[in-house]
């Protein structure tokens, strides 16, 4: 089964004349918050007062403008907070988690702007916070007929400041990608009244996905860098018995001294003696410890339902790890890399933290129509201590 | 619809009083600490295996982040080894955050309780009997 993206990318555009939104300086603070390159030679090359010059006074007009850029630059203020009034929809009611949904609050919804002859893209990080409007069902279907009265369509009031660079929920890719924490926003319908405020939570100090860090990162919960008899416990407190593990390849796998595991390999059907197939639900784990009775790897699987969203996989897996550094077919993975020697594996490089989907098919599925469950994988190695083992 | 029994009203009334435990509303724990759980002390809550779709999507993000399986220590909330932030959430529940600002309401639902996730999934949960 394929890790599929299927998030649909939308920009919702600014209305015209914002008082609270100054494109240029909007890109500059971008620039400087971000450490984002802004090349002010190229841009006063391009600019409309080069254009006009003749070819005699443009390097000076251009050197002139160089310099008014630089100085703008230099003086944007990282704490100034914007306001932009956007055309928004909000969504028809989930009954499922009670609630609307504000649309620009979506992963994969931005606001396009343009300056300086580029497009700009701003994705808010704590947008998540902002998205929802819960409501019971008795009064949903009031708001809901107030809401048809004038087609969804809204005024999304948004107040912020650009704390960044790039979308922390990955969902928007590529350069300029301005990311933004909201402070405040008002959805207001189409003559000005307010319709709804949404609770906002701080996107948190700094970004947060500055890189992955396997020290600082865990599995379900499960780490590595943690005594072997603390995961012993642990897993033994939440699975149940925890038994010595099998490395297959025995000591060509350097750095460690063993494994322990629970359900081993309970997870896949056609694995056991049993002829019961494995139901969704059941978890097994495998830690591997060095000589020192420390955990460097952790991996754990549950078998999941046929019906398994790979797009909610791969937006929990984003929102926890940050962007994936490496996507695979069956999977997506956060570096650093570390030496394949310690997964027997020598000449290669894997990434710290890797994460699979895969059919619990067996010889059985063979022919068959049946919807096999699914195993979603998460492996985490120690990749400071595995570093010791580059080739 | 159905109606709940006293069973299940019990079993929310101990929901709410082993998330809500002493706290008195204030926030506990750091988000993200590494701590494994009591050896004994707590109860342990686990997501039920659900079949509907809108549930198995709260079922992979509670595994994602640990509480697929987790250990309820009055106002103490372990996902494997990792001690998560709680506080007083809103209906008579708990409001658990994760270290990457993710956070989830604990609350309790006809069938024992339930999570639901600020990224909008959701599902059941029950104590381990």
């Amino acid at each position: 089964m394929a890790l599929t993206c299927v998030i649909a990318f939308a920009s919702i555009p600014a209305l015209a004349q914002q008082e609270g939104f100054d494109d240029e300086v909007a890109a500059l603070t971008y620039h400087k918050v971000s450490s984002d390159p802004f090349d002010t030679q190229a841009v006063a090359a391009r600019s409309q007062t080069a254009m006009r010059a003749t070819n005699f006074d443009r390097p000076d007009v251009i050197a002139t403008e160089q310099k008014r850029l630089d100085a703008q630059l230099a003086s944007a203020n990282a704490a100034r907070e914007f306001t932009i009034t956007i055309d928004d929809r909000i969504t028809q009611y989930d009954h499922a988690s009670s609630q609307f949904s504000i649309e620009l609050f979506t992963p994969g919804y931005y606001i396009p702007f343009q300056a300086f002859g580029q497009q700009y893209r701003i994705v808010f990080a704590n947008a998540a916070s902002a998205r929802a409007i819960p409501m019971d069902k008795e009064q949903a279907r009031e708001f809901d007929a107030r809401l048809n009265s004038f087609g969804r369509q809204i005024k999304n009031e948004v107040h912020f400041k650009i704390i960044g660079k790039g979308d922390p929920t990955g969902a928007i890719n590529g350069n300029l990608v301005v990311r933004a924490e909201i402070t405040s926003a008002r959805a207001l319908d189409n003559t000005g009244q307010m319709l709804f405020t949404p609770k906002v939570v701080a996107a948190g100090a700094g970004p947060r996905f500055a890189g992955f860090d396997a020290s600082k990162a865990d599995v379900a919960g499960l780490r590595v860098g943690v005594a072997k008899k603390d995961m012993e416990a642990t897993l033994t407190r939440l699975f149940g018995k925890v038994t010595p593990g099998y490395m297959s390849g025995g000591g060509t796998f350097k750095g460690f001294a063993g494994a322990i595991e629970v359900n081993s390999l309970g997870c896949r059907s056609g694995m056991t003696n049993s002829r019961k197939r494995p139901q969704p639900g059941v978890v097994c784990v495998t830690a591997y410890f060095d000589n020192d009775q420390v955990i460097r790897m952790v991996r754990i699987e549950r078998l999941f339902p046929p019906n398994v969203d790979t797009a909610v996989l791969q937006k929990a897996l984003t929102q926890k790890y940050g962007p994936a550094s490496g996507g695979r077919s069956r999977g997506m993975s956060w570096g650093p890399g570390v030496p394949g020697a310690v997964l027997n594996s020598p000449g290669t490089f894997v990434d710290a933290l890797t994460v699979s989907v895969a059919s619990d098919d067996d010889i059985s599925s063979i022919g068959s129509n049946r919807l096999e469950n699914v195993i979603v994988s998460m492996q985490l190695i120690d990749a400071g201590w595995a570093a010791k083992f580059a080739q | 619809m159905r109606t709940p029994t006293r069973s299940v009203l019990v079993l929310c009334l101990t929901v709410v009083a082993s998330l809500t435990g002493a706290c008195g509303g204030a926030d506990t724990g750091t988000p993200g600490a590494v701590s494994a759980p009591p050896s004994s002390r707590g109860d342990i809550w686990e997501i039920q295996s659900p079949s509907e779709r809108a549930m198995v999507s709260g079922s992979i993000v509670a595994f994602v982040n640990g509480v697929h399986v987790m250990v309820v220590d009055g106002d103490r909330v372990f996902a494997g080894m990792t001690e998560l932030a709680t506080k007083a959430g809103t209906n008579g529940g708990q409001t658990i955050t994760f270290p990457s600002g993710l956070s989830a309401d604990l609350v309790p639902s006809a069938q024992g309780a339930e999570l639901r996730f600020s990224s909008g999934e959701r599902v059941l949960v029950h104590e381990r009997q």
